[in-house]
């Protein structure tokens, strides 16, 4: 940068500085103040809804219509990136040997395939507990696609290309959005949408919390689906298929 | 504020200066990816669990693999 930029930036740092030590300063202490809806939701989330996590009850319950609106965030970004991806690459012509996939080292050809069942299983943990325990549909979906890269990483393209199907994977996302909004009208019948009309059950055991535990599992797997889409379209761009791996 | 939350804090500090002043681009996505695991930790730290993990996920996982393709698309993860 030229020295008047340099020095018109320093300017400016000042004066935001100038201005953010002192508000900083005027907080109050870091867990001093809890908000009063987050004293609300700590006192009647667990008889209300029967969940003990209850960051997912907010998440499933209590604001299931913002979770609604995120999945739908992430749905439009798997659409936007297969558009992009895929309209440039039908449109440039690569020679058939480039991105043949590499040879991949031993270290990675004997851990990633053991986190491929590991990471399988721990999502889907993450999701099925996720009214009990801390994590949630979304933390588990992740997993799952990442276990998904993980047999990329490991064995080779075309390995993680036979599990990653386009179309399955479409089909999952689909039906995990599908699956919510469908929970969310037959609340209808209970009065709103989204309204909880399954049985609550006891508290602390894994059918209980009414559709809580359902959206986990749809939410994991749109959640898994839509990213593992999102990691074909990115590996396509680098590697196809061919080349000396299983 | 218990020490392990300062201890954490110090820590992200530390590690977002680090990763502003790494220049080459393929290191760069790595010390993010760390700078996201203590990110995790400093949650984790101050009681939330849920973000914690969500953060431990897109943070370790998808930033760093998206980030690498991109990077090897480009030709510049030399």
């Amino acid at each position: 940068m030229s020295g008047l930029r340099r020095a018109a930036a320093l300017a400016g740092a000042a004066g935001v500085a100038a201005l953010l030590v002192p508000a900083v300063r005027e907080l109050p202490a870091v867990g001093s103040r809890i908000a009063d809806y987050g004293l609300a939701v700590n006192e009647l989330g667990a008889p209300l809804q029967r969940v003990t996590n209850l960051t997912t009850a907010v998440n499933f319950a209590f604001r299931a219509l913002d979770t609604l609106g995120e999945e739908f965030v992430l749905f439009t970004a798997v659409c936007a990136v297969a558009v992009l991806l895929r309209e440039t690459r039908a449109g440039e012509d690569r020679p058939e040997e480039a991105n043949l996939d590499v040879e991949r080292p031993p270290a990675a050809q004997w851990v990633a395939p053991l986190q491929v069942g590991l990471l399988a299983a721990v999502g889907s943990s993450l999701a099925l507990y996720g009214h009990l325990s801390p994590g949630g549909g979304f933390q588990g979906g992740v997993l799952l696609a990442g276990a998904l890269l993980m047999l990329y990483l490991g064995v080779g393209f075309g390995a993680f290309s036979r599990v990653a199907r386009p179309r399955l994977l479409e089909a999952r996302e689909c039906a995990g959005v599908a699956g919510y909004v469908a929970v969310g009208l037959a609340g209808l019948a209970g009065g709103s949408f989204l309204a909880n009309v399954l049985p609550l059950g006891t508290t602390g055991s894994l059918l209980s919390g009414g559709a809580v535990p359902v959206l986990d599992v749809l939410v994991a797997l749109a959640v898994g689906a839509g990213l593992g889409a999102i990691f074909m379209e990115f590996l396509q761009e680098v590697v196809t298929e061919g080349g000396d791996e299983g | 504020m218990t020490p392990f939350a300062v201890v954490c804090l110090l820590a992200v500090a530390g590690l977002g200066t680090a990763s502003v002043l790494t220049r080459d681009p393929a290191r760069q996505v790595l010390v993010v990816g760390v700078y996201g695991w203590v990110l995790a930790l400093l949650f984790f730290a101050l009681k939330a669990p849920d973000v914690a993990l969500s953060q431990l996920v897109v943070g370790g996982l998808v930033t760093p693999a998206l980030l690498l393709v991109t990077l090897t698309r480009l030709g510049r993860h030399r």
